[in-house]
């Protein structure tokens, strides 16, 4: 979609790529590139994040006040965009985009002094506690409680799939503080400390070798009421608002490209030999049907972000499409890069340096791109659960946008 | 949307509503005489400013080519019969054709409603393509002769004339140049034959069989020919889009209000989960194709990458079009097989026009040829 920037907008799009062009390290490149889960390895996520917070960047969406920008739609998505061709590291989520903007809509005077800055600046980690082993898709059914014993919560049960507890210092969980009404009246939104005496953190190793998830248990862990976000019993609505910026609030069509030049790379080495002329062919085919597939989740992108910028509406069922869409495209593409790998496509190296794998035959930069291919296509089938699973996105939509009941 | 679209969508909208409900359509179909295109409401169109649409004002038209598409995707809400966007891609190219007065002459007269012209540039050897023609023109007494035979052209049968690509060679010359004629149908040697299209169109194959022609129906050559073909490929691709998300909004629509009256098990089948999600499943690949409506009216704006565009968003829509025609008779049962009702027809539309203007295999593989990183 042509931008028709304006010369203010121009400017500023400048300005981004004059950012990114000083700021940002080849290593911070490099660990995007190698990356095999959704985000980017901590080290090189935070320093990124450190730049970013200097120059007041970190968290661009939250209000002026808070350390945040007063960028309009538009400017955002050129951020992101431009970002996302630079490969700069995408910050975690959990702090900047979950929790941060429950806190500051929802949180007290306390709770916003207390953690906001914190957040921009990458001094606290954050995770969620949301699912549990009995709740997953059917959330509002979790049983992980908190009772109320004068200013304490006292906190039992557990947390599961938590992305990164092990990197973090905080989580915020939703816990039930009441059986009485039904299942979404009795959730509350708390905020924990992870070192709080009860709370215990075990991982969880993926399918690929990787460390990303964690079970996060709580056993009499004491929490002050301080700590409750808004109201009790309402942490049901606080975490459906988070969801939306979870599911809607990101820019992906650009960082799926990166994707696919990744395979289109693969493809030119002709790792699956150079006489298999048909699975080149045929693999050619299907990157250039992904590239047109991206390219539509691209200008979905730039239309929702047209209505924003013409003062239209929060996107509603949008933001289900763009989840259902990006997280089955990326799903596509890694499962292409592993056609692609030919032969290779069942080495899965559990000790992966980031120079590259032993790839026998290969050396160089073409290692760097074959490495995280295997363990990319394993932790990507989670992407179509995460976030809300990709059917509990289809009943949104066919509720909000087709409104079937 | 500028405001002169607007208005344009509103007058399609009322056009659909007062000429073109199911029942209307259907006594057009029965009305026509067999294997011939519907031209009912062609005078409606004109008066509409309609046949101008797309061209140049000082031409005597109207609106750009977003526009045009943009209404074409209105009417193909109510599956119009006529061959509008056919004339109005002829019509794209006399406007092309600026030296030539009798260009102008039939360009004005096409605006006016009084004549129709087609493009008849595709031939069987090439399939989709608008490839190297073989259909020649030689030099003669009186002018030129033309021969040869142009294959599958839509509503070709609905002309007063054609505008079609030949082979131009004189012993003089190296090698033949490629030229646009511009071609009256009632000239002695044209011969026709249609075929009944899936959707209750026409395809045409029209011979030309030592056809003699006045010099000035040479309307454009060399490179300004080439490039007006390619641009003719790029319009077919585009309108048959256009016209496609119209009857891919419709019929989602329609598949959703009838999955909620529908009762089966005593309930409205638009309660079943597994429909909800075909639904879901139909109204993203609605939205795949709106984006890349967008993009493709932008394609026409670019000086260069048109083509790479154009055939990137046909793809996406031939796909999303066969898609939602195929759930949405999934989802009607029986009835969505029935000739008697509407979704069949949109689900006709949706099957026969996903092959107007090339299919999304054909695209996909010039997307290949044209996209900057394939490999050798």
């Amino acid at each position: 979609m042509q931008l028709n920037l304006t010369p203010r907008l121009e400017a500023f799009q400048q300005e981004v790529r004059t950012f990114l062009s000083k700021e940002l390290e080849p290593e911070m490149v490099a660990a995007v590139r190698s990356t095999t889960t959704v985000w980017v390895e901590r080290e090189a996520m935070l320093s990124w994040q450190r730049k970013l917070s200097t120059r007041g960047w970190a968290v661009p969406h939250w209000p002026e006040q808070f350390g945040g920008t007063n960028w309009t739609p538009m400017q955002h998505y050129i951020f992101e965009v431009e970002c996302a061709r630079a490969n700069a590291p995408e910050l975690t989520a959990m702090g900047v985009k979950m929790v941060g903007p429950v806190i500051i809509r929802f949180g007290t005077d306390w709770q916003r002094g207390k953690y906001l800055s914190r957040i921009a600046s990458g001094e606290d980690f954050w995770c969620q506690g949301f699912s549990e082993p009995g709740s997953g898709s059917d959330l509002a059914s979790l049983s992980c409680r908190a009772e109320r014993k004068g200013d304490e919560y006292i906190i039992n049960g557990s947390k599961i799939w938590t992305t990164d507890a092990h990197n973090a210092n905080l989580i915020f969980v939703l816990v039930r503080t009441s059986i009485e009404d039904k299942p979404q009246k009795g959730i509350s939104f708390i905020l924990v400390d992870l070192d709080t005496p009860g709370v215990s953190v075990t991982p969880i190793i993926s399918a690929s070798g990787d460390h990303e998830v964690n079970q996060v248990f709580f056993e009499d862990a004491r929490v002050p009421v301080s700590q409750l976000v808004g109201e009790e019993g309402v942490g049901w609505t606080y975490a459906k608002y988070l969801l939306g910026f979870e599911r809607g609030g990101s820019i992906k069509a650009e960082r799926l490209k990166q994707e696919l030049q990744r395979v289109n790379r693969l493809l030119l080495s002709k790792v699956r030999g150079h006489k298999d002329e048909f699975s080149i062919k045929q693999i050619e085919r299907d990157l250039a049907r992904l590239e047109i597939l991206v390219e539509s989740l691209s200008y979905t992108e730039m239309r929702v972000v047209a209505q924003l910028e013409a003062g239209g509406a929060e996107p509603g069922p949008e933001a289900s499409v763009l989840k259902v869409e990006h997280t089955e495209i990326m799903q596509q593409i890694t499962e292409l890069a592993m056609m692609a790998l030919g032969p290779y496509g069942a080495i899965l190296e559990r000790d992966r340096p980031k120079s590259g794998g032993k790839f026998s035959g290969y050396t160089g930069d073409i290692t760097k791109d074959l490495l995280p291919i295997v363990p990319r296509y394993l932790n990507f089938r989670a992407a179509t659960i995460y976030g809300g699973s990709n059917e509990v996105q289809r009943n949104i939509i066919a509720k909000t946008a087709l409104h079937l009941s | 949307m500028k405001e002169e679209t607007r208005l344009l969508v509103e007058s399609g909208e009322r056009f659909l509503t007062t000429n073109y409900s199911f029942e209307n359509r259907r006594d057009l179909l029965k009305a026509r005489a067999k294997n011939q295109t519907v031209v009912h409401n062609w005078d409606t169109f004109a008066q509409l400013g309609w046949t101008g649409l797309g061209i140049p004002e000082e031409q005597g038209g109207f609106g750009d080519l977003s526009d045009m598409f943009e209404l074409l995707r209105v009417l193909g809400e109510g599956l119009i019969l006529e061959p509008l966007s056919s004339s109005l891609i002829a019509s794209q190219l006399l406007s092309l054709c600026s030296e030539s007065t009798f260009a102008s002459d039939t360009l004005t007269r096409t605006i006016a409603g009084e004549s129709r012209v087609i493009s008849a540039i595709t031939e069987s050897i090439n399939g989709f393509s608008s490839g190297e023609s073989i259909t020649r023109a030689v030099d003669c007494e009186d002018g030129f002769e033309v021969s040869g035979e142009k294959n599958l052209i839509l509503d070709g049968d609905s002309a007063s004339s054609l505008i079609v690509s030949a082979l131009y060679q004189n012993p003089d010359m190296e090698s033949a140049q490629i030229g646009l004629y511009l071609i009256d149908c009632e000239s002695d040697g044209i011969s026709m034959k249609n075929s009944d299209t899936t959707d209750d169109r026409q395809l045409v194959n029209i011979r030309f069989d030592h056809v003699v022609l006045p010099r000035e129906s040479l309307v454009l050559k060399n490179g300004a020919a080439v490039n007006a073909i390619e641009f003719e490929e790029n319009l077919r691709a585009a309108c048959a889009s256009a016209d496609a998300l119209g009857a891919m909004q419709s019929l989602l629509f329609r598949t959703v209000e009838y999955s909620k009256d529908r009762k089966q098990f005593g309930k409205a089948i638009g309660s079943f989960q597994v429909l909800q999600h075909k639904m879901a499943d139909m109204f993203m690949a609605l939205e795949r194709a709106k984006s890349m409506f967008t993009m493709m009216c932008e394609a026409f704006t670019l000086s260069a990458d048109t083509s790479r565009m154009v055939s990137m968003a046909r793809v996406e829509i031939c796909d999303s079009a066969r898609l939602i025609g195929q759930h949405a008779v999934q989802i009607h049962g029986g009835i969505g097989i029935s000739d008697e009702l509407a979704a069949a027809h949109y689900f006709k539309r949706l099957t026969a026009s996903q092959y107007y203007g090339g299919d999304s295999m054909y695209h996909l593989g010039r997307y290949l040829s044209l996209r900057s990183s394939s490999i050798d």
